[in-house]
């Protein structure tokens, strides 16, 4: 079965990053073998005076295949390592559902939508979390963060939001590669323009200095965007609208 | 213009007049200031690595950003004197 993991806010202005706790906790999860886990997804939430975030609002969410035995270790290892491991004075979240059993789908994603555009309250996030049959808890602060926990594990599920964290390694920046070459080397499923059009797999990319990739259509793509009539892969200042 | 020119005190720290595209005034100022901490890989915002956009401190909001550096916030009148 897939577990989803989703957590948030166990940073603080000067200490620890969610992306990093979300890297931590997936190499825990593979060492004791319970599953290989996915690549981290960060999903980017309003940005509101009103809202208590550290630096970006934004929440981490993984999956990972592993059988039903492990559930509940799985869940305690991730809080325990939750408390441990935040930052003096966060407020950490944590979200948890196992594909099969989520109920309401429809609910919850509608609540990680509007993650994006209001302010939510916790109580909800509670509410919204039993009604669909997900674990959620606290663990520390004022555990506001399973707010973002809740709507960033949502999003992901939606296969349509954010950003894959961490590296991948193509050939130098400024070197030429098919679209077949870059599919076949990296974990990247698909590779299309910043207007949707897909790459033929002959078409030649310019590869970048970083390699941004996002979720869309549940798929792990690489955009690309059309400069002095080549493609060139997206760049940071591209990558803020996802 | 100075760095200090670019940031007006609100509630909560000082807020970039900017915006969030303005990736060489952005990068000027953080090469200057003393308080500029590289954010994680992830949040990284500006293609040039030094910069207020990729900078620990800065926290977004909806139009830009404010700089969360503690020192500058002791500052809190209309002048931002540690960029001067
Ligand atoms: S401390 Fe503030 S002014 Fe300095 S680089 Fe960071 S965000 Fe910019």
């Amino acid at each position: 079965m897939k577990i989803f993991v989703g957590i948030d806010d166990t940073d603080s202005l000067e200490i620890g990053a969610t992306g990093q706790t979300a890297n931590e906790l997936r190499r825990i999860i593979m060492g004791r073998g319970w599953g290989q886990p996915e690549p981290v997804t960060r999903h980017q939430l309003l940005l509101h005076p009103d809202i208590p975030y550290t630096s970006h609002n934004s929440s981490m969410c993984f999956a990972v295949e592993a059988s039903s035995q492990y559930l509940q270790e799985m869940i305690r290892c991730a809080q325990e390592f939750l408390e441990s491991s935040s930052a003096p004075g966060a407020d950490p979240g944590l979200c948890v559902a196992v594909d099969e059993r989520i109920r309401n789908v429809e609910h919850l994603i509608s609540f990680g939508c509007r993650a994006k555009r209001e302010i939510l309250q916790k109580e909800e996030a509670y509410q919204t979390a039993r009604h669909c049959g997900l674990h959620l808890s606290e663990h520390g602060g004022t555990g506001l963060g399973v707010i973002g926990a809740l709507a960033g594990l949502a999003l992901r599920l939606t296969g349509n939001d954010g950003r894959f964290q961490g590296k991948i390694k193509l050939q130098q920046p400024g070197t030429a590669m098919s679209a077949a070459e870059i599919l076949a080397s990296s974990d990247i499923e698909e590779i299309q323009s910043i207007e949707g059009q897909p790459l033929l797999p002959s078409e030649t990319v310019i590869i970048g200095e970083k390699i941004k990739t996002v979720l869309l259509d549940s798929k792990r793509k690489l955009l690309v965007y059309r400069k002095n009539d080549e493609w060139h892969t997206i760049t940071n200042q591209h990558i803020e609208l996802y | 213009m100075q760095a200090k020119d670019m940031f007006v005190f609100r509630e909560g720290g000082w807020e970039y007049t900017g915006g969030k595209r303005d990736w060489q005034t952005a990068a000027g100022i953080a090469a200057i200031c003393q308080g500029f901490m590289d954010d994680d890989e992830g949040e990284l915002a500006a293609d040039e690595a030094v910069s207020c956009y990729n900078c620990r401190y800065r926290r977004w909001t909806a139009d830009s950003f404010l700089c969360m550096w503690p020192v500058k916030a002791k500052f809190n009148s209309s002048k931002n004197k540690c960029l001067e």
